[in-house]
């Protein structure tokens, strides 16, 4: 008996979803995706071609014309896989299946590193320690009150922040208006100091917005916030991204201090750089291998370890990488490590697992067949 | 059953398609140890108001660790403290401001201070006047052993300029003292004596 017509639409649109044609016109898709993306780069930078080509869910061309974004494509992709794989349990080989099921897996563990991987950065001058990293291009209106070692922070996201936001931190008592924001700024002292001038711990009497970085990690955001305690009197503060010393004051009895700085994300243990250690190329000032080590304190239980370049730390879920380094005269040196946390680490390695495994299956299935089928 | 399985992926892209929540505001502890250093610093603060309500205005706020002392000149007053700014002084005469900061380093090197400073007044010297402006400062030892290398824009500023700057520099371990003073040549030519004696005062 033949479907209902009104089902035949249907039926066609679940056929083209796990067609062939659509995982060709998906790969056709990525490889422009690829290219462009590749070639748009050079004049951009890395991250924002990251976030036009492979962040995106639509590209508009000129700022109207559609094309899919590389999410919509994978999305797509993803969807064909999965549906071929459900219409063709039982009816394929288990190599082909295996293999299928290892790429779907691979794009998964993709959606998955892509949503939900988290990624900073720690650098420690020789004899520091923390427990925080810091994001590369995220900022944010911090307020603490320290209790000994340990700050209680209480921090709001100002990448958004506009002129006119109302901000409020209840634990420190704290209003603060938004009077000026810059995404990226640069800031100026004045040569004569100006008697109504903010107040910065740097004497920055200004601040100017300046065009958006390529990479957006050279952005340094600034801003004049209008902070008021609860009973006092509204003061201007001028925050600078590069201040090296916080704002301080007191209310309420507790000191508190201000800072506009990067976002920070809190890590479950305690590092502390040890001693930095970097080998150079005979004649050179290029870096032939650099090493830091380092003490972790977790839960008061204390370890020593090194971290060098192909030889990171993994500990309760993040990983953290020797990244780079810095060195200025008289000072202590000063150790970066790219900070990771990725709950699909693993999967791309089982995926291509899967995938090879299917297709030594596939291939010994076939094989097999042939032989029995010569003799 | 098996077209509601294929249907099933395309609920795939809605879930993928969530972003994180990014919370409007997030409460976490963070232990920060920082190693001692040679640094310069400012003189204690003064103590907090006393009132329950600070002014934050003149609240005391912290910079660095070790210290720089002076003599505030006659006629002077010395405003509240600020950070990194270690000192501001109001002059008698013209009530124009002095200020002392410090900042690590030698901020880019003597030249590139003096032509920042230049740019700030709105004037544009040749790098050769540049160069022999930045090799013939006043220099002396303050009182407490302090190179001071004193520059007086006046020199190069042109005379129908409206600002002028007296400016002098001492470098410090590790880090670089600034005083400056601002206004018009009149009132710089007024209080050049007691900016002189400032700087002589200035002990570690």
């Amino acid at each position: 008996m033949s479907e209902p017509a009104a089902q035949r639409p249907l039926t066609r649109l679940l056929e083209w979803l796990i067609g062939p044609r659509l995982t060709v016109y998906c790969l056709a898709f990525l490889f422009v995706l690829t290219f462009w993306g590749t070639v748009y780069q050079v004049e951009h930078g890395l991250y924002a071609a990251q976030e036009r080509f492979y962040s995106s869910w639509i590209i508009l061309i000129g700022g109207f014309v559609p094309f899919p974004g590389t999410q919509l494509v994978l999305t797509v992709l993803t969807v064909n896989l999965t549906a071929y794989l459900m219409t063709m349990l039982g009816k394929s080989s288990f190599g082909i299946l295996l293999t299928h099921a290892g790429l779907l897996l691979l794009l998964i563990g993709g959606g998955i590193t892509h949503y939900f991987a988290e990624e900073s950065q720690l650098t420690l001058m020789e004899g520091e320690a923390a427990s925080v990293s810091a994001s590369y291009h995220h900022w944010e209106l911090a307020v603490w009150k320290q209790n000994g070692l340990v700050r209680e922070v209480v921090a709001m996201d100002a990448d958004h922040a506009k002129a006119g936001d109302d901000l409020r931190f209840d634990e420190a008592g704290l209003s603060v208006t938004v009077e000026s924001y810059h995404r990226n700024a640069r800031a100026f002292q004045s040569v004569s100091p100006l008697t109504n001038a903010p107040l910065n711990d740097l004497g920055i009497s200004s601040l100017r917005g300046a065009r958006l970085a390529k990479q957006p990690e050279e952005n340094v955001a600034g801003g004049v916030f209008v902070v008021t305690p609860d009973g006092g009197a509204p003061v201007r503060v001028l925050l600078f991204g590069e201040d090296r010393a916080a704002t301080t004051f007191v209310h309420g009895g507790a000191e508190w201090t201000l800072a506009l700085r990067r976002v920070r994300t809190p890590l479950p243990f305690v590092v502390k750089l040890l001693d930095f250690k970097r080998e150079m190329h005979p004649g050179t000032t290029m870096a032939k291998a650099f090493s830091s080590d380092v003490e972790i304190s977790t839960d008061g239980v204390d370890r020593t370890l090194t971290i060098s370049m192909n030889k990171p730390m993994r500990d309760r879920g993040y990983t953290l990488f020797q990244a780079s380094y810095s060195e200025q005269p008289g000072q202590p040196q000063m150790s970066t490590f790219a900070v990771t946390r990725n709950y699909g680490r693993l999967i791309p390695y089982v995926s291509t697992g899967v995938i090879v495994l299917g297709m030594i299956w596939h291939f010994v299935a076939v094989l097999v067949r042939r032989v029995r089928a010569k003799r | 059953m098996k077209r509601c399985l294929v249907v099933l992926p395309l609920l795939l892209p809605g879930l993928l398609g969530c972003d994180r929540p990014n919370p409007a505001v997030r409460r976490y502890q963070e232990i920060a140890v920082t190693p001692e250093r040679p640094v310069m610093s400012m003189p204690a603060p003064p103590p907090p108001a006393a009132s329950g309500n600070p002014d934050m205005t003149s609240t005391p706020v912290q910079t660095s660790e070790t210290r720089l002392t002076w003599t505030t000149p006659p006629g002077w007053t010395e405003g509240a403290a600020r950070p990194m700014r270690l000192a501001t002084f109001v002059t008698g005469s013209s009530g124009r401001e002095c200020v002392i900061t410090v900042f690590p380093g030698d901020v880019g090197g003597l030249e590139a201070n003096l032509q920042r400073w230049l740019g700030q007044l709105q004037v544009t010297v040749a790098p050769d006047a540049l160069s022999k402006f930045a090799r013939a400062p006043e220099t002396f030892q303050s009182d407490g052993g302090l190179p001071c290398l004193i520059y007086d824009f006046a020199g190069v500023v042109p005379a129908d300029a409206a600002e002028s700057l007296l400016a002098a520099v001492v470098p410090l371990e590790g880090r670089t003292a600034f005083v400056k003073l601002g206004g018009t040549r009149e009132q710089i030519v007024a209080e050049k004596e007691n900016f002189l004696a400032l700087c002589r005062s200035l002990k570690p």
